[in-house]
C-alpha cells in the first residue's frame, strides 16, 4: 500500500524497469514550474516528454528550467484549447501514455475532455477528478475528489467518483479504500440535504451495493480524519472515521477548497489527475511548485502502465 | 469614533486590542446564558485576568461554583445569577443585553438554536433587518492578514439575498477590526464563470445585484477559487488579477459545508487560529466549542468586544 509519494515513486520506476517508459504529452508546459519537473522526470526516465503549446513559449520555459532540448519533443500549438485537441489523439495513439495539463485554467481544459468529439471519454463513464495529497498531519495519503470536474454531483453522481477514486487508489495498492462524504455535522437532519444523501449512500454501502469502496457519512473534515475526535462527538462504530482514504467534498468548490487549503497553506506535498478517461490526465495546478507537478508525472506514469 | 486606527492583522492582534480596549475604560460586558460550562468559564476567566471584560453567569449557580472550584477557575469578579432552566438563562441573558447593560451575549451550557430563538424574539428589540449569520476570523500563517469565512454556521444553502445579508454580517466584522476598504471574494473552485457551472454564474449576478447597494468600503470579486483569493503570485500564474486578488478579506463561501470544510482543512492542516462570532443581531453573540484551544477561545470573546466597540460608535456617531 502507498502511503507516500516516495513509495509512488518506488512503485512507478519497478513499473517502468519491467515494462516500456511511458509517453508523456504535455499540454501548455510554458513555465519554468512545470518544466523543471519534465526534465527531472525525463532526466529519471519516468517518461518521454512530447511538448504542445506555442514554441516559443516552450523553448523560452525550457531555457528557464536548464533542461536539454535534445531530449524534449516540441509540437507547436497556437493556443491552449489547440493543444489540448491536438494532445488527445496523441495520448490515444501512443500507449503506453498520459496527458498532463499545464498552464491553462483547469476547467477549460475539463471542458474539452467533456466534449465527447474528441474521444478522450471512455463509454459512458464519467470523468472526475482527485487530487493526492501528503501531509505530515495525516498518517497516509488522502484522496480529495472532485475539485475540477463535477460542479454538484447528485448521488448518483457521487458513487461513480467514489467508484473512480477507489481505482486509483486500487492502482496505489490500497483495497477497498475508505470513504467519507463530507458535511458541516456528523448528525443527519432533514433540513440539510447534504447530510440526507450522504447517509442514504452510506446505508447504500452498508448493505452491500457498492463494492468498491467503505463509505461512510455524512462526517464533518475533523471526524473525518480524527478517532480521537470522532469519539468525542460520539460517532462510533464508524469503519472511516478517523482513517479516511478518500474524502467526497458535497461539491468541487469545497473539493477543491480543501486541496488549496492543504498544499497553499498547510505544505502538504500534493498531485492531481482527472481519471475515468481512455488515458490518465494529471494536472499542474497554478497552486502546484515543481515536486507537486513531479508527483503528478508519477502517477501518470503509474496509471498510464496500469491500465 | 471607532477605537481601532489600523487594521488588525493577527489573532494575536485582535486579543491585544481587546485588551487595550479593557484598559482604555471601555471594558464589554458579556452576559452568559447558562454559565454551568467549563469551556466557557475557562475562556471568561482567562479574558478576565487580561482585562478584556467583564460578565454576569446566569445559570446555576451551585453547578457553576462546583464546576469553577473542581477546575481551578477563579471566578472573582463576576456577578452570578441564579436562574433554573435553559430557556430562562438564555431569557435572562439576552433580557441583559436589550436593556443595553451587557455588551456581548455568550452561549454556554443552552442549545445554539434556542439562544438565538430568544435573540431574535421580537420583545428583545435585538433583531435587525439581516438574518444571524456566522463569521469565522482566521488567523492564517502564511497570509498576510485576517481571513474571514462566512457562513459556516448558521444558513444552510443562502439564496442570493441571504448570501448579501451574509456578506453585510461579516463586513460588519471586518469594520470593526479597521479594515476598510473591505475585499470579498466570491468563493469558487474555478476563477471565472461558466454556463457549464451553476455557482460559478450566480456568483456574476450576485456581484451585479450587490454593485447596486451602493456601499463604498466593500470591493467585491468572484468567482475566486481560495488560492487566487489570497496570493497574488498563484494568480499571476493563472493570468488573474483583480482589486481582491491576494487581499481577500472575506471568503465568501456557497454553502455552509464549504466554509465548515474549508474552515476545519486551514485549522488541522495549516494551524490557523479561529475567532467566531454570531452577527446579524444588535449585539453580537459569542460561542466557543470544546475542540477550540485556550487562544481560540480568548480570539472568540475577543472579537465580540470588539464588535460591541464598534457598534457603540455608530450609536454615539448616531446620536452625536
Amino acid at each position: 500500500m502507498i502511503k507516500s509519494f516516495a513509495a509512488l515513486e518506488r512503485l512507478t520506476r519497478e513499473k517502468i524497469a519491467g515494462g516500456e517508459i511511458p509517453n508523456l504529452v504535455a499540454i501548455m508546459p510554458s513555465d519554468r514550474r512545470i518544466m523543471e519537473a519534465i526534465a527531472k522526470a525525463t532526466e529519471s526516465v519516468i517518461c518521454r516528454p512530447i511538448l504542445i503549446g506555442p514554441e516559443p513559449l516552450i523553448t523560452k520555459a525550457i531555457a528557464e528550467a536548464g533542461a536539454d532540448p535534445e531530449t524534449l519533443e516540441i509540437v507547436a500549438a497556437t493556443d491552449a484549447t489547440e493543444a489540448v485537441k491536438k494532445a488527445v489523439p496523441l495520448a490515444l495513439e501512443k500507449t503506453p501514455a498520459f496527458l498532463l495539463k499545464g498552464n491553462m485554467p483547469t476547467r477549460d481544459f475539463v471542458e474539452v475532455l467533456l466534449d465527447g468529439e474528441n474521444g478522450f471519454r471512455s463509454g459512458r463513464a464519467i470523468l472526475s477528478h482527485v487530487g493526492l495529497v501528503q501531509s505530515d498531519h495525516y498518517h497516509k495519503l488522502m484522496f480529495i475528489t472532485d475539485g475540477a470536474v463535477n460542479p454538484e454531483p447528485d448521488a448518483t453522481r457521487k458513487i461513480e467518483i467514489i467508484r473512480n477514486a477507489a481505482s486509483l487508489a486500487g492502482k496505489l495498492g490500497i483495497d477497498r479504500p475508505k470513504a467519507a462524504l463530507l458535511a458541516a455535522v456528523e448528525a443527519i437532519y432533514p433540513a440539510m440535504p447534504v447530510t440526507m444523501e450522504a447517509a442514504a449512500i452510506a446505508k447504500m454501502s452498508d448493505r452491500g451495493q457498492i463494492k468498491e469502496a467503505v463509505i461512510d457519512g455524512p462526517l464533518s473534515f475533523d471526524v473525518a480524519i480524527s478517532e480521537e475526535v470522532a469519539r468525542s462527538k460520539g460517532v462510533t462504530g464508524s469503519d472511516v472515521a478517523g482513517d479516511t482514504d478518500i474524502f467526497v467534498g458535497p461539491t468541487f468548490d469545497t473539493a477543491n477548497g480543501i486541496y488549496k487549503a492543504l498544499v497553499q497553506y498547510g505544505g502538504a506535498a500534493g498531485a492531481g489527475a482527472i481519471v475515468g478517461g481512455k488515458v490518465a490526465a494529471v494536472l499542474a495546478a497554478a497552486v502546484d511548485g515543481p515536486e507537486n507537478i513531479y508527483n503528478s508525472l508519477l502517477l501518470g506514469a503509474l496509471l498510464s502502465l496500469a491500465r | 469614533m471607532n477605537f481601532i486606527k489600523e487594521p488588525i492583522k493577527s489573532s494575536d492582534q485582535i486579543i491585544a486590542t481587546a485588551r487595550e480596549l479593557g484598559a482604555a475604560g471601555r471594558k464589554k460586558m458579556v452576559a452568559v446564558a447558562g454559565a454551568q460550562d467549563v469551556d466557557v468559564l475557562g475562556a471568561l476567566a482567562s479574558a478576565r485576568d487580561e482585562g478584556i471584560l467583564e460578565a454576569t453567569l446566569f445559570g446555576d449557580k451551585a453547578v457553576i461554583r462546583e464546576l469553577a472550584e473542581k477546575n481551578g477557575i477563579d471566578l472573582a469578579g463576576f456577578v452570578i445569577v441564579n436562574v433554573a432552566g435553559a430557556a430562562a438563562a438564555a431569557h435572562e441573558a439576552v433580557k441583559m443585553a436589550s436593556e443595553g447593560d451587557a455588551d456581548v451575549i455568550m452561549k454556554g451550557f443552552v442549545s445554539t438554536s434556542a439562544l438565538l430563538k430568544t435573540v431574535l424574539a421580537r420583545e428583545f428589540n435585538l433583531r435587525t433587518e439581516n438574518t444571524l449569520s456566522h463569521t469565522a476570523v482566521l488567523g492564517l500563517p502564511g497570509y498576510h492578514k485576517l481571513l474571514s469565512i462566512t457562513d459556516g454556521g448558521m444558513v444552510v444553502r443562502p439564496d442570493r439575498e441571504q448570501k448579501k445579508q451574509i456578506l453585510e454580517n461579516a463586513a460588519m466584522v471586518c469594520r470593526a477590526l479597521g479594515i476598510n476598504p473591505v475585499r470579498v471574494a466570491l468563493s469558487g473552485g474555478v476563477d471565472k464563470a461558466y454556463e457549464s457551472i451553476p455557482h460559478s454564474t450566480e456568483v456574476m449576478h450576485f456581484i451585479d445585484e450587490f454593485a447596486s447597494a451602493g456601499y463604498t468600503d466593500v470591493v467585491l470579486q468572484g468567482p475566486l477559487t481560495l488560492d487566487a483569493a489570497t496570493s497574488k503570485e498563484i494568480a499571476a500564474r493563472k493570468g488573474i488579477d483583480g482589486p481582491v486578488v491576494g487581499e481577500a478579506d472575506i471568503y465568501l463561501v456557497n454553502t455552509i459545508e464549504e466554509c465548515n470544510i474549508i474552515t476545519k482543512s486551514l485549522i488541522n492542516f495549516a494551524g490557523a487560529i479561529f475567532a467566531g462570532v454570531i452577527v446579524g443581531a444588535r449585539v453580537p453573540v459569542s460561542l466557543v466549542s470544546r475542540t477550540d484551544t485556550m487562544t481560540n477561545k480568548k480570539a472568540s470573546v475577543s472579537i465580540a468586544c470588539l464588535i460591541a466597540e464598534y457598534y457603540r460608535s455608530l450609536d454615539e456617531r448616531g446620536t452625536a
